[in-house]
């Protein structure tokens, strides 16, 4: 109630009278909006970074334009999608899944110990977290792909290659999302059952994770979907899934059976994204 | 026999509220003992002291002899079993269900390894069972517990901590959260638990008529000290008048700042 009062006395004495003393103030302030050097200069800077990168990444305008034909081309060849190449595309969409839900399960049982010590509410003391944060976060800079190569390269081309891969990243990526579900759980539980003298396994297991198992499958299914995505990829460098069928179909210009291909791995994202935004509704 | 015994207790929090200052209590196996006092009195960190909680920055508490503070590992896991805590807002785990809950004070004993994976012994999941039968609940054994209304969460609660089979029950402010009518009843089946069981229980309590009507001492505290000590029956009107002075007054003044601000 005062407060309100006393703003509006102040601007109704404000408004009228400009005193010299007032006025400059009020230009000082008015400079203060104008672009400092610094602004400037940055601006620049992301002006020059915008310019390199699209030189160096190749982009060209009249390129463009001149291949949009081909582009129509190109697609006008996709039609009709050849019907031979369905049951070869839907046995490598099943492996794909395979690889996926593997590489996805494995991965985020994996994950948990390593969120657990990456979480300062479970473990305080600092060494261990950040030595457990320091090791997701170097994992978690290396893409799946790259990963995809490594294994190949040591356990030889194939599905199993891509397991691994999609394993080891899930586990890392999910990580650092579960240390985050449990650093802002609520912990009143977690201490009676400290007080009660349950040892820490046993308050994961029965208070912390029964409270946050919604949150982390609501997660894991999210992610799910995304490793459908990396997995139909990992086929391009040898690691199985439907990528290498693709791959080879468009070397032999074989754009009908890429089309049915293209369309196998449409249907069956987006029926996973609509089961589990359904599922994924009723966790949360 | 001595159960619980706080000798020249001072506590003072990392930010240095000193929040109790030499305070000595002395509590005997088979009582019920009343802590009352106007808020900030320091009774809930003399909970914490008295649990293990918390550290006293100097002076010690004993539970049964044994100076929680002292001991570590598995050694302070086993005497913490020994004592049963009931907290204002339960501290139950909402999602699981209520034998579950109940279950979290067998683990201490429990199987280290099977227990990870819920598996209790038959006995653990007769006594926690018998337990909620006891307390009321026995309908409500495979209900979550965040299904359940405040009074009947308070008694899973409750249960959770008899389950320890505890020697000392203490309780912070176990009722503030419910209405007075609710209040009494969960009041008075934690009172007849402690009886039945034998237990000694130390309750916090900002109710004066609750305290008089279920405990045999009553122990007043103002400003991190003991003001008094003394049977129910002595525990006067004036005594209380004395307890809560000038509180009244900063209520008033609490709330003439609320109607400026
Ligand atoms: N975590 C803390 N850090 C610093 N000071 C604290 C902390 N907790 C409590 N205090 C202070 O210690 C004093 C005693 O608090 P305490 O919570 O023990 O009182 P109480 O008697 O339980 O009050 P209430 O009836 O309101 O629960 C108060 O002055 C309070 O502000
Ligand atoms: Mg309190």
């Amino acid at each position: 109630m005062t407060a309100t009062l006393e703003k509006k006395g102040e601007a109704a004495t404000a408004e009228p009278r400009t005193q010299p003393g007032r006025r400059e103030e009020i230009d000082r302030l008015a400079r203060l909006r104008r672009p400092g050097w610094g602004t400037v200069a940055g601006a620049l800077a992301a002006v020059a970074v915008l310019g390199w990168s699209s030189t160096s990444s190749g982009f060209d305008g009249p390129a463009l334009v001149d291949g949009l034909p081909h582009v129509a081309d190109f697609v006008s060849r996709m039609f009709p999608p050849s019907w031979e190449e369905l049951p070869v595309a839907i046995e490598l969409m099943i492996e794909t899944l395979g690889i996926a839900i593997t590489g996805t399960v494995l991965g985020t049982l994996l994950s948990i110990p390593l969120a657990l010590l990456a979480a300062r509410n479970i473990f305080p003391q600092p060494w261990i977290r950040s030595s457990a944060r320091t090791f997701i976060n170097v994992f978690r800079a290396i893409p799946e792909l790259m990963w995809a190569l490594m294994f190949v390269a040591s356990v030889g081309l194939g599905a199993f290659a891509g397991t691994l891969a999609i394993t080891l990243g899930t586990s890392v990526g999910m990580a650092r999302l579960f240390a985050d579900i449990f650093e802002t759980a609520d912990m009143r539980a977690w201490d009676a059952a400290a007080a009660t003298g349950a040892r820490k396994s046993q308050r994961v297991a029965w208070v912390l994770l029964p409270q946050q198992i919604p949150t982390m499958a609501s997660y894991t299914l999210l992610v799910l979907d995304g490793n459908v995505r990396a997995a139909s990829l990992l086929g391009l460098v040898g690691a199985g899934g439907i990528g290498m069928e693709l791959n080879q179909q468009l070397r032999l210009f074989e754009y009908g059976s890429v089309m049915t291909i293209v369309l196998v791995v449409l249907v069956v994202i987006m029926s996973l994204d609509l089961i589990s935004s359904t599922v994924r509704k009723r966790f949360v | 026999m001595t159960v619980l015994e706080a000798a020249d207790v001072t506590f003072r929090y990392p930010d240095g509220t000193q929040a109790l200052t030499e305070v000595s209590v002395r509590v005997e196996r088979g009582e019920i003992v009343a802590v009352l006092g106007p808020s900030g009195a320091g009774k809930s960190t003399l909970f914490k002291c008295f649990a293990g909680l918390e550290r006293p920055s100097a002076g010690a508490v004993a539970v049964e002899g044994v100076e929680l503070a002292a001991l570590h590992g598995r050694e302070r896991r086993l005497a913490q079993h020994r004592i049963g805590l009931v907290f204002q807002e339960f501290h139950l785990v909402g999602r699981a269900s209520v034998l579950s809950n109940v279950l979290v004070g067998r683990l201490a004993t429990a199987n280290a390894f099977t227990s990870l994976f819920h598996w209790m012994s038959r006995a653990d999941r007769t006594l926690a069972v018998e337990l909620l039968t006891r307390v009321g609940l026995g309908e409500q054994v495979r209900k979550r517990a965040d299904s359940l209304s405040g009074g009947q969460r308070q008694r899973v609660a409750l249960a959770r901590a008899l389950s320890q089979r505890p020697e000392l029950l203490l309780a912070d402010e176990p009722v503030a959260n419910l209405d007075p009518v609710l209040a009494a009843g969960v009041i008075d089946d934690i009172v007849r638990m402690v009886r039945e069981e034998g237990l000694t229980a130390v309750l916090n309590l900002h109710d004066v008529s609750l305290a008089r009507r279920v405990a045999q001492r009553v122990v007043g505290m103002r400003e991190g000290r003991i003001v008094f000590d003394l049977p129910v029956g002595e525990v006067t009107d004036p005594v209380l008048a004395d307890l809560y002075a000038n509180e009244e007054l900063a209520a008033n003044a609490a709330d003439r700042e609320e109607v400026a601000a």
